[in-house]
């Protein structure tokens, strides 16, 4: 004898019953309407009711039957009504309790077949749920850089299970493998902690197995094989793979500036660098975009596996910010085919000289040589960098928020105040150079400024100040050593890129404070010694940057500020610090954009699919940057609206696959579907529903009830044609 | 010309001065005419012979006969005489219902028929008379064969008004009872009774030798019943008002309506009664002169 257990894929939509009153209520209502007649041929007219209305009735209770019937089959059809036999279901217990985890990460936009290979997923998840067993309940998890939970409890309600499938949406950044696993864990052993009781338990990831995603670098994979197992110990782990075997992709993989700082009236190069992740040469038309129009656009070709940059020339001729975006459309995955900046170009360079030995005397002051280079011009208002020259006071006097660099030339030691102040500087974009001199007391500098990469602060740097790039260990003099120019990597030495014969290493130094650089810190040579010692030491701090010179600034340490070199040394040192440490107005997404926004008060912004949000940066938690754009802070009439861009982070743009040898040692126990292509969707969900072998009556009924809605259409059409044919008896 | 305007037009007139009711059967008129007569008189065509009784006018006597048989026999001969017709018009409250595609009503076209008859056996020099009734005789006026009579029977014409119920049968029995002599009848009516006490009332008339002409007035929508909504039907005559569907009952009325009208015109049929279908979607004008045509 087969037991037969029956139930509703959708029981809510039982409620629907109550529609099939609606011919009843209809009936009723057009009996209401009538209209009135007077009429002499009574005895006829009466003849003829007593006659008919049995016949009548028969025929409108059988109308009527047939519409109920026509409705309540559709209703019960949507319910789902659903057969399985004991044996599919092991028993009147057996359930199962299925975590699906789909894979948000942008990989998956790849379109194919008009569909996105994330919509395929949704498309197998809810496919999953309908063919599921009775007894079956669901968790639901989105695999993202941070795991998005959307069912976390097993639920049974098919229309809440498909409404929230439904709502899920792709994120434009990579996902988090790891941390998925772990949340699965946590999910299933907080079921089992509600007192959840299902025969067994079943994870099935829906993923395109991009590398990226599931071959993590060797030190996660130790940490990734543990969750695996530990997942695998209390349930069975399936994973489905939607992705395509060699899919191709062209991603927009950086925008900038060639120059860290753009100049009104200069032309500056945008750089566009394109990489083709695919496996065939691609020749590649590129659209440069600035302020919502098309101003440019080149083809260029792409080899397979490699990268190609493409440069605009651009000259912009007002001191505003500049949306510009580029675009290279035409590939399958669209979010990686366009990037976004924001240029600032700037008129002028305020710079703030602050001279710890001034002098009355002409170039006797610890930062003459160096106002002289930094402003050679005789008409200054004209150049580029407006320089001032101020004693030590200008730190607590002038507003540092004016400048956007300060040279503390041989100041000998900075207050707590003035540290603070600095680092707020340094907050708000600001940047600093320090050149050294006999003034400088090196313990206090530690003390106050804190030196990075330290971990014990000074006595003076409770706040945990680490300003300083390096440490000032010790005063050198007596030797002379020379410049070592370091290959002149540094983009701020671009200049003298292949002109290393015009004796920029020949300059003397013959005092220094030698600099002790951390290893663990984020500080780097810029330029050194002959001797190996560092001798302009930098590194980011907040969003500016400090730069720390192991000499003087004027000739008393070193001939650098005499010779010709030291002109334009020092200017790219105001200009590079002058461009900041943060990349502009440009971010990515996953990072919070509370960086972009004023420190305080709330601020209304737009989003770049349209809708506006108020934001306020102080109040607790950072907002994430969850789409690629350009945003927009709306501002007063007054100031006018900024803009920041956001982009994705192309490390997800390459969709190779993982290797299946690898990923079966990683994930031990793992069923994988062996099928490749986006085919195994229908037929992983196929096996699922052979497992489940449940029959389902719905598409039955909507047979019977297409039956009803004919059987109706004839009824009604016969019973009007036969008066009709009769009406027309003379 | 009489003075009629809504119930004869003078078109209508000059239209109808070229038909006439001639009787078929043998009338009781008050003066010489061209209808046959049931007594015999001294006319110019022979009848039979009878024999003498004192009084009897001697000029009569048939010497011929006497000569052969030698007894007194008188010549007696056809005389003919003047028509008498006797409209009999229902005006009871059936006969007020106008439908959706006449332009009017039942007694409306009933009291155009009548006008146009009456016009028609006064202009042959024919005597008239009329009676309205509903559930009882409502007005009665005596024959005439006097042109200004028109005058008079239209006014009366005018002057009637749907009544109350119809009951036809005593009526028809009532009107036989009063017709001392014999004529034309002319019923004009929707005849919405029963059919066997109407036999028996026009069977009554029949057996006072008149001639009987059964004008059967109907408007077409009851016939053809051509409602589809539902709808209230407002009985006339004090029926109870019914609530109906039209369309699902449109053929059983009509075959019950038509089984009425052919079992109205078989009764007619065997009491030698013309039965005379006016619709009052048609022309009178054009049924009357087909009728009267087909008298000869």
């Amino acid at each position: 004898m087969v037991l037969l257990a029956f139930g509703w894929t959708n029981p809510l939509m039982l409620g629907w019953l109550a529609a099939a009153a609606l011919p009843l209520l209809v009936h009723l209502l057009r009996r209401r309407r009538y209209r009135e007649v007077s009429w002499a041929a009574m005895r006829w007219l009466r003849a003829a009711i007593e006659h008919e209305t049995r016949r009548v009735r028969l025929e409108q209770w059988g109308l009527l039957a047939l519409r109920t019937l026509f409705i309540v089959l559709v209703v019960l059809a949507a319910a789902g009504p659903r057969l399985q036999s004991a044996t599919a279901i092991g028993g009147a217990g057996d359930n199962c309790l299925r975590l699906l985890v789909i894979d948000g990460s942008y990989s998956m936009g790849y379109r194919w077949d008009d569909q996105t290979l994330f919509g395929r997923a949704k498309s197998l998840a809810q496919r999953m749920v309908r063919e599921g067993g009775l007894g079956d309940a669901y968790m639901l998890v989105l695999m993202a850089e941070r795991p998005v939970v959307a069912v976390d409890r097993p639920s049974k309600d098919r229309l809440l299970l498909a409404k929230r499938i439904e709502e899920l949406s792709l994120s434009e950044s990579e996902a988090s493998l790891p941390a998925t696993l772990l949340k699965s864990s946590e999910l299933l052993e907080s079921a089992d902690r509600d007192g959840s009781r299902f025969s067994r338990a079943e994870v099935i990831i829906v993923s395109d197995l991009q590398a990226k995603t599931w071959s993590p670098a060797a030190e996660s994979r130790d940490e990734l094989r543990h969750r695996f197992e530990r997942l695998a110990a209390k349930t069975s782990v399936r994973v489905i793979n939607v992705g395509v075997a060699s899919a191709e992709n062209i991603a927009v993989s950086q925008f900038k500036t060639e120059d860290p700082l753009t100049i009104v009236g200069r032309p500056a190069a945008l750089q566009a660098t394109l990489e083709n992740f695919g496996s065939q040469l691609h020749r590649q038309a590129v659209e440069l975009w600035a302020d919502g129009r098309q101003v440019g656009q080149q083809a260029v070709e792409i080899p397979a596996r490699g990268s190609a940059l493409v440069e605009f020339p651009r000259l912009f001729d007002e001191e505003r910010e500049h949306r510009l975006e580029i675009r290279a459309p035409g590939d399958r995955l669209e979010i990686d085919n366009r990037r976004f900046l924001i240029v600032s170009p700037r008129k002028q360079v305020r710079v703030l000289c602050v001279d710890g030995r001034p002098s009355g005397r002409p170039y006797q002051g610890a930062a003459d040589y160096l106002a002289l280079g930094l402003a050679p011009s005789a008409k200054r208002e004209l150049d580029l960098l407006r320089v001032e020259t101020v004693g030590e006071n200008g730190l607590i006097d002038r507003d540092l928020r004016d400048y956007d660099c300060l040279f503390l030339c041989n100041v000998s030691h900075f207050t707590a105040g003035q540290a603070q102040r600095l680092d707020s500087y340094l907050r708000d974009g600001g940047s600093i150079v320090f050149f050294l001199g006999e003034h400088v007391d090196p313990e206090r500098y530690h003390d106050v400024l804190g030196v990075a990469g330290e971990s014990k602060p000074g006595p003076g740097g409770g706040a945990g100040l680490r300003l300083l790039p390096a440490r000032l260990e010790r005063l050198v003099s007596g030797q002379s050593s020379q410049i070592n120019p370091l290959g002149f990597r540094h983009p701020m030495l671009k200049a003298w890129r292949g002109r290393e014969e015009e004796g920029f290493a020949k300059i003397p130094v013959w005092k220094y404070y030698r600099l002790k650089v951390s290893e663990a810190g984020p500080a780097r040579k810029v330029l050194a010694l002959d001797n190996g010692d560092p001798l302009l030491v930098e590194q980011n701090v907040h969003r500016g940057r400090v730069l720390l010179v192991a000499t003087s600034a004027d000739p008393g340490w070193s001939a650098l500020p005499l010779v010709p070199h030291f002109v334009p040394l020092v200017r790219s040192m105001a200009l590079w610090c002058a461009a900041g440490a943060a990349p502009g107005r440009t971010g990515q997404v996953g990072q919070p954009f509370d960086v972009f926004l004023a420190a305080h008060g709330g601020q209304r912004v737009q989003l770049p699919d349209g809708r506006v949000q108020m934001i306020r940066p102080d109040a607790g938690s950072a907002r994430i940057a969850t789409q690629s754009g350009m945003y927009t802070v709306l501002g007063q009439a007054t100031t006018g609206n900024k803009h920041f861009a956001i982009n994705v982070d192309t490390a997800e743009s390459d969709l190779a696959k993982v290797d299946e040898s690898r990923l079966r040692a990683m994930a031990p126990g793992v069923a994988f579907n062996e099928n490749d292509g986006v085919g195994d969707a229908g037929s992983a969900s196929a096996a699922l529903a052979r497992h489940n072998q449940s029959l389902r009556l719905d598409t039955v009924l909507l047979f019977v009830a297409l039956a009803v809605a004919l059987g109706e259409t004839f009824c009604a059409w016969r019973f009007g044609h036969s008066r009709r044919k009769a009406s027309i008896v003379p | 010309m009489p003075n009629a305007p809504s119930l004869l037009d003078p078109q209508t007139f000059a239209r109808l001065q070229r038909f006439s009711l001639r009787a078929r059967l043998m009338v009781e008129g008050y003066t010489s005419g061209v209808h046959r007569s049931p007594f015999h008189g001294f006319s110019v065509e022979f009848a039979e012979h009878r024999e003498y009784a004192p009084g009897d006018d001697p000029r009569y006597l048939d010497w011929k006969v006497f000569g052969r048989t030698d007894k007194y026999y008188l010549k007696q001969f056809e005389e003919e005489t003047n028509l008498v017709c006797h409209l009999l018009l229902d005006a009871s409250e059936s006969m007020g219902y106008r439908g959706t595609v006449s332009a009017v009503s039942k007694l409306d076209y009933a009291k155009r028929a009548a006008a146009a008859l009456a016009y028609i056996v006064l202009h042959q020099q024919d005597s008239m008379g009329l009676a309205t009734f509903d559930n009882a005789i409502r007005s009665w006026v005596r024959p005439s064969g006097n042109p200004s009579h028109l005058q008079d029977i239209l006014q009366v014409l005018e002057q009637t008004e749907a009544g109350q119920g119809t009951s036809l049968a005593p009526i028809l029995h009532e009107a036989a009872d009063r017709l001392k002599k014999r004529g034309v009848v002319i019923v004009v009516s929707d005849f919405f009774d029963d059919l066997d006490t109407l036999s028996l009332g026009l069977k009554h008339l029949r057996y006072r030798r008149h001639e009987v002409i059964v004008m059967h007035v109907l408007d077409p929508d009851e016939e053809q019943f051509p409602f589809d909504e539902s709808t209230m039907f407002h009985g006339l005559e004090g029926a109870a008002s019914v609530l109906a569907e039209p369309r699902a009952i449109r053929a059983r009325y009509q075959k019950e309506f038509q089984a009425y009208v052919r079992a109205l015109r078989a009764a007619c049929h065997g009491l030698s009664i013309d039965y005379v279908p006016l619709r009052t979607d048609q022309s009178l004008e054009a049924i009357l002169s087909d009728y009267l045509a087909s008298r000869g």
